[in-house]
């Protein structure tokens, strides 16, 4: 079934961890992806896929952490947050991304791009962020080039050993406004929906 | 200590001694419990520190129980209440709490938060008009004095108000909902739109959705509402395609309306539709096309049609690039694996591996043929292969690991697993999968070991050991879902300041299933078949321990025993899995179903809403003779399946049949409350029929419940028939499944 992106909720959280341990180094424990959900409900999202009923008879959720319900799988999520350490140099409100990963083989399909625009249209729109920062390893050119040239951060400097196991980072910011950020406006689409012409019009049996 | 030692009867000194105890583990904290409590249990102060004490020792209902003595009798410390709140709401004692955070807003009148907190109170105790006028009453109080850092906090809670009046005034809360200023527009649609969808206002409803649409155009649930209130899921399927041809060309990006329509087109439309789906995701090198496509497949004439042209497209895609070609051999493989032709999907993975042997995704695959195979130790072997490739990838590694877990290689799993993990100094990471709650590992690492024991019966000691091991990692899944549960405490004070009511209620209905969980349930289900087999194996055993034991005083196998113990110490210090891990090997949690049940399947569950639980349940109280529970649970299987689980014809002639070693009155009773599934008992066959699908893997498992009851009533040779018959057409590993019980 087609991938939803959609708001991260509590009953996401597990399977989110799931994602994170099966793909990156960087993990935490669930209680730090309670915090982010139960600081900032609107902030995080995730991509799932959705398969159709199915007909032979009803079974349990399967025992994969990966599932949320039957047939509904997350293969993708944002983590994101607000700049909320009181020690902070800035106080200009502004967010932070504190992990995106999306399942290997489910890559190639613009799942990361799109999980991460939500999450900026989101943090500009409901929390005032003005700007949101994040570090990216400088090995994973993949991620570079999502944040750099797709979604136009730019890179403020380089944290020497930032990572656990000594690599350095690209810390990287990208500047909000609310107006440019709406996700559909990057569909490139030549037609836009009005929402007054009536949808039916035309269409016949 | 030095009170006590002046006056050894100074109740609250003891008590703070037994606190003190217990947070430098020491033993005799609950001597010094008693001790105090000999001398008073009215003293306000013994019974605050006795609250904090069972607070730290998460003994919730224990340390509400004695917070409230320490209010009722007097205590002048305000503080209390709060606290008391917090245990409260870990009890779901909400009648109570609602008083609690009352006396604390008496108090401290000035903080949001009291008031957010009361309202929240009410609303859990479903008193809704009350929670209404508690948030009603703050705003009027804060009018025009709000600053802007408190203004978030101030959204979510108009939202948070605007949900509760919805619950019994929907006309009201969507008036209301118009002219709520909020930050969360999103959120403030989404409840418009559900507003009058309810309502039937589907024409306003619709414009709606298409607003969402504009916020996020890859929520395919959006689509399928947009649908409901254009009235279209009725209308032929090509108007609903057309509809889906606008909705692209305002949303060219997205992947939701482009699949949807080949859910409900059919023939020519369908063709020309999955056509320029698939091909279009193949030329761009979609490694997951076929997974996108998959779920046509329930339906297997839509399978046929996108084989041929995938069939058609391959003659021509190596024209186009190699790496095209690659990806729809890749598809071809994954098409002929899903229609069961393993030799086929074999073939086409392999000449794609040989192509381009620099592809991870092509050994996943290929792995995963030669599991279907049922050969676990090539497929463990090719999915390392993979991994090789790319030694910075995690999830290769994970997949890695997880066929090695499979394959009962769990040496080489946690040697491949600890790449990634931190590991102290010469260690592997087992100690940081739990502290890190990798529940994937652990209960697969659990199911390994399981299968070791099985597979080991006729090695007493060696069986023993694996059953403890697996049970020790089934345990570890229940503890740290124990830690998810504890992680909600903090979160009963942190979301009152933050506001964020909405996400906390969600998270209260969250945790309170959190222990049927699908990792969880998977985890007791399985534990609980270790369980009884251990049971039914220690039962006859006894006469065999006999029999073996002249040769255990021979020389030989002494000394064969003493190196085998040697062996297993140095093992030991490989399988830690906690830092103060006291029982490395799960030796105290091999027993009886009261052990089961007081380690796995003692948390308050609620009413139990998965299969898993109500199969254990069933099974649990059937071993306890208590037939009311087993006919609740029997009736539950029957309402979460619509009346289609497999295992229900074995559980049903079980209670007709299976009863002669019970008691009269149990005997009646069971008989008695299958009646309501089932009358025709000289028809048994009518009634497996109807619940063992042939067809299914999970159907022959049914007929092999019925086949282990073997019931004087059933001709059971004929069962086994049918099971080895039904077999034959299964995949080679899932053949084994069935078999190795046989």
């Amino acid at each position: 079934m087609a991938i939803t992106i959609r708001k991260a909720t509590i009953n996401d959280v597990q399977a989110m961890q799931n994602a994170n341990l099966h793909n990156l180094p960087e993990n935490y424990q669930l209680k730090y992806y309670m915090y982010h959900i139960l600081s900032w409900p609107e902030a995080s999202f995730v991509a799932t896929t959705t398969d159709l009923p199915d007909h032979v008879y009803t079974k349990d959720v399967k025992g994969d952490p990966a599932y949320v319900a039957a047939g509904e799988k997350v293969v993708g999520y944002v983590l994101a947050k607000m700049d909320d350490d009181p020690d902070s140099q800035d106080k200009t409100p502004h967010g932070h991304i504190t992990s995106l990963s999306v399942m290997r083989t489910y890559r190639r399909q613009g799942i990361a791009e799109k999980l991460m625009r939500q999450a900026l249209f989101a943090l500009t729109e409901t929390f005032q962020s003005e700007y949101v920062s994040l570090h990216v390893r400088k090995s994973n050119r993949a991620a570079l080039h999502l944040y750099r040239d797709t979604l136009q951060f730019e890179v403020l400097s380089i944290e020497k050993s930032y990572y656990a196991d000594g690599e350095d980072a690209y810390s990287m910011k990208k500047v909000l406004k609310v107006q440019d950020l709406l996700p559909s406006s990057f569909q490139k689409s030549e037609v836009v929906d009005d929402l007054d012409k009536d949808l039916l019009e035309g269409l016949e049996e | 200590e030095q009170v006590l030692k002046k006056n050894s009867h100074y109740g609250e000194a003891l008590a703070l001694k037994a606190l003190l105890l217990y947070n430098l583990k020491e033993d005799d904290c609950e001597v010094y419990v008693e001790k105090a409590l000999a001398v008073s249990t009215t003293s306000p102060v013994l019974n605050h520190i006795l609250g904090i004490l069972k607070r730290q020792q998460l003994q919730y209902r224990e340390a509400a129980k004695y917070f409230k003595a320490a209010l009722d009798n007097g205590s002048s410390n305000k503080q209390i209440w709060k606290d008391l709140s917090v245990m409260e709401t870990q009890s779901r004692d909400f009648g109570s709490l609602a008083h609690s955070r009352l006396k604390y807003l008496d108090e401290f009148l000035g903080y949001r938060a009291n008031w957010t907190s009361l309202a929240i109170a009410y609303h859990l105790n479903g008193n809704l008009e009350a929670a209404v006028k508690t948030l009603n009453k703050f705003e009027e109080l804060a009018e025009g004095k709000l600053g802007p850092n408190e203004m978030y906090e101030h959204s979510e809670l108009l939202m948070y108000k605007n949900e509760i009046i919805s619950e019994f005034d929907l006309e009201r809360a969507l008036n209301e909902l118009e002219s709520t200023e909020t930050f969360d527009k999103t959120g403030q649609l989404e409840l418009k739109a559900k507003y009058l969808m309810k309502l039937g206002r589907k024409q306003e409803a619709q414009r709606v959705y298409r607003e969402l649409l504009k916020r996020n155009p890859d929520n395919v649930s959006y689509y399928h509402q947009l649908e409901d209130a254009l009235g279209t899921r009725e209308r032929s399927a090509k108007v609903r395609d057309s509809l889906y041809s606008k909705l692209q060309a305002f949303y060219p990006r997205s992947d939701a309306p482009k699949f949807i329509p080949l859910t409900f087109t059919t023939g020519d439309l369908f063709k020309e539709r999955v056509s320029k789906y698939v091909l279009d995701q193949l030329k761009r090198g979609v490694p997951a096309t076929f997974t996108n496509v998959k779920p046509l497949y329930k339906d297997l004439e839509k399978a046929h049609v996108i084989g041929a042209i995938v069939e058609e497209f391959y003659t021509k895609s190596s024209e186009l690039s190699p790496l095209c070609w690659v990806w729809t051999t890749y598809f071809l493989a994954q098409h002929y694996l899903q229609l069961n032709q393993l030799e086929k999907s074999l073939e086409l993975i392999s000449k794609a591996v040989e192509h381009t042997p620099t592809l991870v995704e092509l050994y996943i695959l290929k792995a995963r043929v030669y599991k279907h195979f049922g050969d676990l130790q090539t497929a463990a072997s090719v999915m390392n292969e993979g991994r090789l490739l790319d030694l910075q990838d995690r999830f290769i590694n994970s997949k890695s690991v997880k066929y090695y877990l499979r394959a009962d290689n769990i040496d080489k799993a946690l040697e491949v697993v600890s790449l990634f993990t931190k590991n102290e100094k010469g260690e592997n990471g087992l100690k940081d999968l739990h502290m890190m709650q990798v529940c994937w590992f652990i209960v697969e690492n659990a199911e390994s070991y399981k299968r070791l024991y099985f597979a080991n019966l006729k090695d007493e000691e060696l069986s023993k050991k694996y059953a403890g091991l697996a049970l020790k990692r089934y345990y570890g899944i229940v503890k740290i879902f124990e830690e998810y549960w504890n992680d909600q405490v903090d979160f009963h004070t942190f979301c009152m300041r933050k506001g964020t009511a909405r996400a906390y209620c969600d998270m209260i209905r969250w945790e309170d299933l959190i222990f049927q969980s699908p990792v969880c349930c998977r985890a007791v289900l399985s534990a609980f078949g270790l369980y009884k087999h251990l049971i039914s194996n220690s039962k006859t055993d006894g006469d065999e321990d006999d029999a073996m034991s002249p040769v255990r005083h021979d020389k030989k196998a002494k000394k064969e025993k003493a190196a085998r113990a040697k062996a297993l110490q140095a093992e030991k210090q490989h399988l830690v899995a906690y830092a103060d891990d006291e029982d490395i090997l799960g030796e105290t949690l091999i027993g009886g179903l009261d052990l089961f049940e007081s380690k796995f399947f003692s948390h308050d569950h609620g009413d139990l809403e998965t299969l898993s639980l109500n199969e254990v349940q069933f099974e649990l109280q059937f071993a306890k003779n208590k037939m009311a529970p087993v006919l609740v649970a029997l009736s539950k299987l029957v309402k979460i399946s619509h009346d289609t689980y497999p295992p229900l014809a074995a559980h049903i002639l079980q209670l007709k049949y299976a009863t002669a070693n019970k008691d009269k009155i149990t005997q009646m009773l069971a008989s008695k409350g299958v009646e309501k599934y089932y009358t025709e008992w000289d028809q048994p066959w009518a009634l497996i029929d109807k619940y063992c699908v042939r067809s299914t893997l999970d159907g022959i498992k049914g007929l092999l419940a019925v086949y282990d009851l073997k019931l004087a009533q059933l001709d059971n040779d004929k069962v086994r028939e049918e099971i080895l018959e039904a077999t034959k057409l299964l995949q080679p590993i899932e053949q084994l499944e069935i078999l190795k019980f046989l």
